[in-house]
């Protein structure tokens, strides 16, 4: 299912995704001493995939920090790669959005991680530039994850959560 | 009066300045003078104005050279000149409001100027990489940067009177594409002359051309506005059916605006010039071709080659 919301600023989209922990756990660059802090994080950022090569996005370094000094916040932030296999694509063209990434959160951490997120992208970026990110979460055991893709200004990434309740109350 | 306020009323005072490199070096000096004594008693508020007087200074002068090199009809590197006065406005923009009240530095005039002069340039055509990063080191403190091992400083944020940025030390690499909308706008493809293998920029400067010749001062306000008007076909006598249609969409004269009842012409008046030679005088000038369709280039990839000459712009900001 696919829903569209799009108003001036901001749009959303919403659809069925089938991205799990475990599917991330059997990929190839992911290594063995990572696996357990991957099982234990909340907030995962994912790796796009470029020829069977993972690719993190220019911000990753910042934001992945951000979230670190918060773990008194609630949060475990993890990425898919060492440190030594870590490398992030910088594209020269003017892309319509700032690309911040895809982001595999649970439940018990949305709230906050668009709380937080918010806060980076309001105090740090110092751009009010239309952004481009991902989200995958999952409510319950018994529940599909869903996909949301979140294109516009910061000032309302916010709606996501509002998408995500309707999508899950469905 | 202090060093410190000495500097902000003269950079106030950028009409009557001289805008010479003594004076540009003068002021560099106080500067980073103040700097050092800012950041060795630990004041990073002082040190962050002067990074804002630092970089207001940068402004004007990206910008005055801009202007000085469109005199001089080098119309490519007053490009780039532009480019580093919208990119420095850019930065301050991050900590400090432009759109001061009075505008006493003359910076809102100065976006608003760049942005008009960048607007009646050709339609360049860019090439932009995408490059891939291994490693990268902290601007600050000369640290290589890992996602588990990061330095501390933050990307953008000012320490001890400098921006942070990073600078890629490991990388390759990973495509070149053509493109109009480059993120650096310096990056401009030329056609290679076939016999000598030099650079030959072909680009139609003729508004720039124009509209510089008239304007006194780089502080002087001026405005564009585009506009369409019906040419009687009396006026192209000379073009036949075969030729291209002079309304500029590619076509051919009889497959385009030869039946119709006049020739749709873009124009641009130029005018608001404070002053102006003859101050009565609105311009009318008309638009510029088209510049090179990017599938023809593509096609014929190898007759174009790039400048490289802002290399100090290669980091990650």
């Amino acid at each position: 299912m696919i829903k569209m919301c799009a108003q001036h600023d901001f749009e959303i989209i919403v659809y069925n995704s089938e991205i799990s922990t475990d599917l991330i756990l059997n990929q190839k660059f992911v290594p063995d001493n990572l696996k357990d802090s991957i099982k234990a994080s909340n907030v995962l950022f994912l790796p796009k995939i470029i020829n069977d090569k993972p690719f993190y996005e220019v911000e990753t370094l910042d934001l992945f920090r951000y979230f670190r000094n918060a773990v008194e916040e609630g949060f475990k932030p993890e990425l898919c790669v060492s440190d030594d296999d870590f490398q992030f694509r910088r594209e020269e063209a003017a892309e319509e959005f700032f690309v911040l990434g895809w982001f595999l959160i649970k439940y018990a951490v949305i709230k906050p991680f668009i709380k937080k997120l918010k806060e980076y992208l309001l105090k740090k970026l110092k751009r009010n530039i239309p952004i481009e990110l991902k989200i995958t979460a999952k409510k319950t055991k018994m529940t599909k994850t869903v996909d949301l893709e979140y294109k516009g200004l910061p000032d309302h990434i916010d709606r996501i959560l509002d998408k995500l309740e309707d999508f899950w109350n469905e | 009066m202090n060093e410190f306020e000495a500097v902000v009323n003269k950079l106030k005072d950028f009409k009557n300045r001289r805008h010479d490199q003594e004076e540009e070096d003068e002021i560099s000096k106080i500067l980073l003078e103040l700097r050092e004594k800012f950041v060795q008693i630990g004041d990073q508020e002082k040190a962050k104005e002067v990074w804002r007087l630092h970089t207001i200074k940068l402004i004007h002068r990206h910008y005055i050279n801009a202007f000085k090199c469109m005199k001089t009809k080098k119309f490519y590197d007053g490009w780039c000149y532009l480019e580093l006065a919208e990119k420095h406005l850019g930065y301050l923009g991050e900590h400090f409001n432009i759109g001061e009240p009075g505008d006493p530095f003359f910076l809102s005039f100065i976006k608003k100027q760049v942005k008009k002069f960048q607007d009646i340039y050709p339609n360049y055509i860019f090439h932009s990489t995408g490059i891939n990063v291994k490693t990268s080191r902290c601007s600050i403190c000369n640290e290589i940067i890992t996602p588990r091992n990061h330095c501390g400083h933050e990307l953008r944020e000012i320490y001890d009177g400098m921006r942070c940025v990073r600078i890629p030390q490991d990388f390759e690499l990973d495509h070149d594409a053509i493109t109009r909308y480059p993120y650096w706008k310096y990056r401009v493809l030329f056609k290679k002359d076939e016999e000598t293998e030099e650079m030959v920029d072909n680009y139609d400067y003729s508004f720039i051309d124009y509209l510089i010749e008239i304007l006194p001062s780089p502080y002087d306000e001026w405005d564009y506005k585009r506009v369409e008007q019906l040419i009687p076909h009396s006026e192209f006598k000379h073009f036949n059916g075969d030729d291209k249609c002079p309304c500029h969409s590619g076509k051919k004269y009889k497959e385009c605006c030869s039946e119709k009842d006049g020739i749709l012409m873009p124009f641009i008046y130029f005018g608001g010039f404070k002053p102006l030679k003859d101050p009565k005088t609105i311009k009318i000038y008309p638009t510029r071709p088209e510049s090179p369709n990017i599938n023809e280039i593509k096609d014929n990839l190898f007759v174009y080659t790039t400048v490289m000459v802002k290399a100090e712009l290669f980091y990650i900001d």
